[in-house]
C-alpha cells in the first residue's frame, strides 16, 4: 500500500466515532474504519461515498456499547476485587498506624457508646418485661380499688376477699379469678426441729397456676393447692430445707402452730415479676374465715383472667361499682364510694400507683429517662464516629486524586471508603464487646439484672449490635465516600488542594448536637443528686438513728411477754429506750375505716393506724404539739386513747390541733371508740417521696416489732447483749435484727441506684463528646497550621492564636447551651413530678451546668489550640 | 451434551478466523467472509460479532505492533480458543447427525 497518498477520513465522522465508540475498542476500530476508507477510495468508490460510508460505520459502532457495558460489569464483579481489597487493606492499616491517636479516639469512642447503649438497653428491656412471662399475660388483670369519701380518696392494690368469687360468678368475661394474700416473713419449723424464717410466704386460691404458671418440678399444678393445709415450695426453699428437691414432697412443715403438707415444688419465680413466691399455701387452709365474706377489707390481691376477645373497656366500666351490687347500702351509709379498676398485670411494676406493692416498684418515668439517655449516648458516639471519619477523609484528598488519575471509577472509590468505615466500625464492635464484658459485673451491681455478662452471646443481642454498628459504619462512610469521590482529581494537586473544608457545616451541626446532649445530661445528673439529697436530709419528723429493730414473727403474748421485754431490754446499760409497735416507719402500716361517732357526723374515712405502747412517741422522738403523750397513769390510755398527726386533724375537719384534743373517734379496727389525747407533728412513716397521710396511734396488742434505742458506741457488744436478752425471752425464735436507718434508707436504694447510673452514663456521654471535640480541634488545627504559622511570623501572641482556634468551637458550645438548657428544664420537670416532695429547679443549677459544659469544652479544645499556637512557624511554613 | 448457541454469522466468522491463521484482524476478516460467502457485510456487524465471540470466550484477541500505515495505531488480531474449536466441532457434529436422519430419497432428489 503506498503511504504517499493518504486520504483523511471526514472530520465529522471522526468526531462521531469518538463520541460513540466505546473507549476500550476505540483504537483498533478507528484503525479499521480508516483502512476501509482508504480501500474504498482506492477501489474507485468515490470520495463522497467513502465519506458517507465512514460516517455510517462510525454510527454503527454504537452497537458495541452494550458489549462494553457487559464487559465492564463482569470485570467489576469478577476480576478486580481481590487485588483491590488487599490494596485497600494495606492502605487502611498504614493509615491506622500513622494516626494511631486519631483512630484510637474514633474506635474507642464508638465502642464505649455501643457498650453503654447495650447496658442501658438491657435494663430498659428488663423493666419493661415485668410480668410478661406468664402464658396469656395479656389477658391477666389485677383488680385494685379506690375508696373515696368527701374530701379524700385513697387507692389500694389490696381489696376484699369477696371480689374474686363475685367476679367469677357474675361475669362471663372472667375465665378465672385468683386471690393472693402475702403473709410476708413467717417462722417455719420442719419435722426435724429446724427453724427458718421464710420470706415471701403467700396464700393463694387453687387457680394460682392458671395465672402464674411456674413449672412444677414435683407435683401436679392442678391439684397441688386444692386441699386445705397443703403448700407448694419454691425450688430455692425446698433446697434450703431439704437439700434435695426430690425429698420435699409429702413432708410436713409447721407454720405458726399449724401443720401443712408439701404438695408440690415449683421453679423459682423469675425476677421480673411483681411478686416473689417462696411458699404458696392453699387458700382452702383458711377454712370458713369470716373475713372472707367482708367487703370492707383491703387485704388481698385479686386477679382475673379474661376470655379472648373480651371488650376490656366495657368490662372495666362494668366492674367499677362491683361492691354496689352487694353492699351498696353499707357503703352509702358510711358516706363512701368503692371504685374498682381493671389493671393489666404488665403495667403493675412500672405504672401502679395503688400502693401496697409486694416489691419495690419501678417507675415508667425512670425507664423512659434511661431509654432516652441510652439513645443519646449512642447518638453522640455515632455522630462522633461520623464526624471524625469525615474530617479525616478530607485530608486524604490527595490520595483520592491519585486513585482517580490511575483510573479508579467512582463506584470503586465509594466502595473503598465505605469498606474502610465498615472495617473501623466492626473493630469498634469487637472492642465494645470487650468493654461490655469487663464493665458488666460492676454495672449489674448497680442495676440488679438477673443476667451475667454472657448475655452478649444471645443471638438477638449480637445481631442487634452488629446491625447498629454496621449502620453507624455505613453512615460514617457514606459522606466521605460521596463527597470525596466527586472531587476533580486535578484540583487535588494544586497547592490549595487538600486543605478544602467541605462539610464544615455538617461537622458544626454534629458538634452542637453532641454538646446539647451533654448539657442536658449534666443538668439531669445535678437534678437527680439534688433531689436525692433533698429526700435524704429531709426532716423525717422522727429519729431513725441508733434504732435497733427486732421484728416479731409469729405470735406475741402480751400477758407473759410485755413486761419481760420492757424490763430485760430496758435494763441493759446500752439501751436508752424500749418500745413495741405493730410496724416501724418504712415498713407499712395497717389501715381501717374510721369515722367520727354517729351522733356527731357520718363521714367515714380510711385511716392509717400504728398500734403502739406508751413509750412509742418518746422513743421515736415525735413532737407532740397539742395535748399530751400516752401515759401509763391514765388507765384509759390502754386502748381508749388516740394520738393523731396533723394531717388527721385536717382530715377530720378540725381547725387546729388544740381543737382535736378531746374529740372522740370510732374505729373500724374492732369498732371501738377512743378519745384524742394528743396531736403530734407529721412524720414520714411511709416512703419519703409520698405525702404524709393521716395517722392514728392507739395502744393495742398488735406487736410486729420491738424498737430499741441504743447508744452510739460499742455497737457490736450491744448487739451481743441484746441477743442474749432475746434468747431469754423468746427461746424458740431465731434472733433477727436490723437498724432502722438502714432499712428506712433502703427505700432510697432505687433512687440512689438511678442517680449513680445517670451519673455514670452522663460522664460517659460527655467523655465521648469531648473525644469528638478533641479530634475535631486537632483537625482544625492541622488544617490551619499554615495560617497560624503566618500569623505568628507577623507577631501574633500565643494567647491570641489559641483564642483564634478555640473561638469557633466555643461558639458552637454556646449554641448547644442555648438549645440544651430549655430542653433539660422540660425533661427534669417531668421527672420531678413523680415526687411529692421535690426540689425546685433554680437558675443556679442551669447556670452551673452551662459553665461546666463550657469549661469542659474549653479544656478539650485548648490542648490542641495551645499546641498549634506553640508550633514553630518554620515547620509549618516549610513546604511553601 | 448441550450444544452451545451459535448464530449463523457467528459460526461463519468463527470458521473464517479459524482458517486465517496470523492475519485475522477485523477488515481482513470482513473481506474474507465476503469473498467466501458472496454477500457483503457491515464492518460494524463484523466488529460486533467478533467482540461477542470474544465475550463468549470462543475467540481471544491480541493487540499487534503499531503500524505506520495506520498512523501508529495498533491492530487487533483474533484467534480461536480451545472452547471456540470445540464449539465449531459440536456444531459440525450436530449438523451431521441431523443430515443422517434425513431419508435417502429426499437428499438424492435433484
Amino acid at each position: 500500500m503506498d503511504s504517499g497518498s493518504k486520504h483523511t477520513p471526514p472530520k465529522l465522522g471522526q468526531w462521531l466515532l469518538k463520541k460513540v465508540c466505546p473507549t476500550s475498542m476505540y483504537e483498533d476500530v478507528e484503525g479499521d474504519l480508516e483502512e476501509l476508507y482508504q480501500k474504498r477510495i482506492e477501489s474507485g468508490k468515490g470520495k463522497w461515498i467513502a465519506r458517507f460510508l465512514y460516517i455510517y460505520d462510525a454510527i454503527g459502532t454504537s452497537r458495541l456499547r452494550s458489549i462494553q457495558l457487559r464487559r465492564q460489569f463482569n470485570e467489576n464483579y469478577k476480576k478486580d476485587h481481590f487485588a483491590m481489597f488487599s490494596n485497600y487493606f494495606k492502605i487502611a492499616l498504614r493509615s491506622i498506624q500513622k494516626h494511631k491517636g486519631y483512630h484510637f479516639l474514633n474506635i474507642g469512642g464508638l465502642a464505649v457508646g455501643l457498650a453503654a447503649f447495650l447496658m442501658i438497653a438491657l435494663y430498659v428491656h428488663y423493666e419493661l418485661s415485668y410480668d410478661t412471662w406468664m402464658t396469656d399475660s395479656d389477658r391477666i388483670y389485677r383488680i385494685p380499688m379506690e375508696i373515696g369519701s368527701e374530701g379524700n380518696s385513697r387507692k389500694f392494690s389490696l381489696i376484699s376477699g369477696t371480689a374474686a368469687p363475685a367476679l367469677k360468678s357474675d361475669y362471663s368475661q372472667v375465665e378465672e379469678a385468683l386471690r393472693l394474700w402475702k403473709r410476708g416473713t413467717r417462722l417455719v419449723e420442719l419435722e426435724d426441729g429446724q427453724k427458718f424464717y421464710e420470706e415471701n410466704v403467700y396464700l393463694a386460691d387453687s387457680t394460682f397456676f392458671e395465672f402464674f404458671d411456674l413449672e412444677m418440678i414435683n407435683g401436679n399444678e392442678e391439684a397441688a393447692l386444692n386441699k386445705p393445709n397443703t403448700l407448694v415450695l419454691s425450688e430455692a426453699a425446698a433446697i434450703r430445707y431439704f437439700d434435695n428437691v426430690g425429698t420435699a414432697m409429702g413432708k410436713t412443715i409447721n407454720i405458726n402452730g399449724t401443720d401443712y403438707e408439701v404438695s408440690g415444688v415449683m421453679e423459682n419465680t423469675p425476677g421480673n415479676t411483681h411478686h416473689d413466691f417462696n411458699m404458696v399455701v392453699s387458700w382452702a387452709s383458711l377454712g370458713n374465715w369470716g373475713a372472707l365474706d367482708n367487703w370492707h377489707l383491703t387485704m388481698f390481691s385479686t386477679y382475673v383472667k379474661l376470655g379472648e376477645n373480651v371488650d376490656k373497656a366495657a368490662f372495666a366500666a362494668d366492674i367499677r361499682s362491683l361492691a354496689n351490687n352487694y353492699v351498696a347500702d353499707q357503703i352509702e351509709e358510711n358516706g363512701q364510694a368503692y371504685i374498682y379498676y381493671l389493671q393489666p398485670v404488665k403495667d403493675i411494676h412500672l405504672y401502679s400507683d395503688f400502693g401496697f406493692e409486694a416489691k419495690p416498684s419501678g417507675s415508667i418515668t425512670t425507664v423512659y429517662v434511661f431509654g432516652i439517655i441510652g439513645i443519646l449516648i449512642l447518638f453522640i458516639a455515632g455522630l462522633n464516629f461520623i464526624n471524625l471519619s469525615t474530617a479525616r477523609s478530607e485530608m486524604r484528598a490527595k490520595e483520592v486524586g491519585m486513585r482517580k488519575v490511575i483510573g479508579a471509577n467512582r463506584s470503586s472509590l465509594i466502595g473503598q471508603f465505605l469498606g474502610e468505615a465498615f472495617v473501623l466500625s466492626m473493630l469498634s464492635f469487637v472492642l465494645a464487646l470487650v468493654i461490655f464484658y469487663l464493665a458488666f459485673p460492676w454495672y449489674n451491681e448497680l442495676v440488679g439484672l438477673p443476667y451475667d455478662a454472657s448475655i452478649i452471646l444471645n443471638p438477638i443481642v449480637t445481631v442487634l449490635m452488629i446491625v447498629l454498628t454496621a449502620g453507624v459504619g455505613l453512615l460514617a462512610g457514606f459522606y466521605p465516600a460521596l463527597i470525596l469521590s466527586s472531587f476533580n482529581p486535578l484540583s487535588m494537586f494544586k497547592s490549595r488542594g487538600g486543605t478544602q473544608n467541605r462539610g464544615a457545616v455538617l461537622r458544626k451541626v454534629l458538634v452542637v448536637g453532641q454538646f446539647t446532649v451533654s448539657v442536658i445530661l449534666i443538668v439531669s445528673t445535678i437534678t437527680v443528686f439534688k433531689q436525692l439529697n433533698h429526700m435524704m436530709v429531709k426532716d423525717l419528723g422522727f429519729n431513725k438513728e441508733q434504732m435497733m429493730v427486732l421484728p416479731i414473727r409469729g405470735g406475741f403474748d402480751i400477758e407473759t411477754q410485755y413486761e419481760p421485754v420492757k424490763n430485760v431490754f430496758g435494763n441493759l446499760a446500752a439501751i436508752e429506750g424500749v418500745t413495741l409497735s405493730s410496724a416501724v416507719p418504712g415498713q407499712g402500716v395497717d389501715n381501717f375505716a374510721t369515722w367520727l361517732p354517729r351522733e356527731e357526723n357520718n363521714m367515714m374515712q380510711s385511716m392509717y393506724y400504728l398500734f403502739v405502747e406508751y413509750d412509742f412517741a418518746e422513743t421515736y422522738d415525735l413532737e407532740i404539739i397539742a395535748g399530751r403523750d400516752f401515759d401509763q397513769s391514765y388507765s384509759t390510755d390502754l386502748g381508749g386513747a388516740f394520738l393523731i398527726n396533723e394531717e388527721a386533724v385536717k382530715s377530720f375537719g378540725w381547725s387546729s390541733a388544740e381543737e382535736a384534743v378531746g374529740q372522740r373517734i370510732q374505729s373500724g379496727a374492732g369498732g371501738f371508740i377512743a378519745e384524742v389525747v394528743g396531736v403530734f407533728k407529721n412524720f414520714h412513716y411511709q416512703s419519703v417521696d409520698q405525702v404524709v397521710d393521716p395517722l392514728m396511734l392507739n395502744i393495742r396488742d398488735r406487736v410486729g416489732a420491738i424498737t430499741l434505742k441504743i447508744q452510739a458506741d460499742n455497737i457490736p457488744q450491744t448487739i451481743e447483749e441484746v441477743e442474749a436478752a432475746w434468747a431469754s425471752i423468746f427461746p424458740d425464735k431465731p434472733f433477727e435484727y436490723e437498724f432502722l436507718d438502714e432499712s428506712f434508707d433502703a427505700q432510697y436504694s432505687s433512687f440512689t441506684r438511678m442517680g449513680n447510673i445517670v451519673l455514670t452514663f452522663s460522664i460517659l456521654a460527655i467523655l465521648i463528646a469531648c473525644l469528638g471535640l478533641y479530634g475535631l480541634a486537632a483537625f482544625s488545627a492541622e488544617r490551619r497550621t499554615r495560617e497560624i504559622g503566618i500569623r505568628k511570623v507577623f507577631g501574633a501572641t500565643v494567647s491570641s492564636l489559641t483564642a483564634t482556634v478555640s473561638i469557633d468551637f466555643l461558639k458552637l458550645v454556646l449554641i448547644s447551651t442555648v438549645i440544651g438548657l430549655p430542653a433539660a428544664w422540660w425533661l427534669i420537670s417531668t421527672w420531678l413530678n413523680q415526687f411529692a416532695y421535690k426540689i425546685q429547679p433554680d437558675v443556679g443549677m442551669f447556670l452551673l451546668s452551662g459553665i461546666i459544659a463550657f469549661a469542659i469544652a474549653l479544656l478539650t479544645v485548648s490542648h490542641q489550640s495551645i499546641k498549634a499556637a506553640l508550633a514553630n512557624p518554620t515547620d509549618s511554613l516549610r513546604n511553601e | 451434551m448441550k450444544v452451545t448457541e451459535l448464530g449463523a454469522l457467528e459460526e461463519l466468522v468463527l470458521l473464517t478466523v479459524a482458517s486465517m491463521g496470523e492475519e485475522a484482524y477485523a477488515v481482513h476478516i470482513k473481506e474474507e467472509v465476503e469473498q467466501q460467502s458472496g454477500r457483503s457485510f457491515n464492518i460494524s456487524s463484523i466488529h460486533t460479532t467478533l467482540f461477542r465471540l470474544e465475550e463468549k470466550k470462543f475467540l481471544q484477541s491480541e493487540m499487534g505492533e503499531p503500524t505506520a500505515e495506520r498512523g501508529g495505531r495498533r491492530k487487533r488480531y483474533f484467534s480461536l480458543t480451545a472452547a471456540g474449536i470445540q464449539a465449531l466441532q459440536q456444531y459440525r457434529e450436530l449438523r451431521n447427525r441431523l443430515w443422517d436422519l434425513i431419508p435417502e430419497t429426499l437428499i438424492n432428489r435433484r
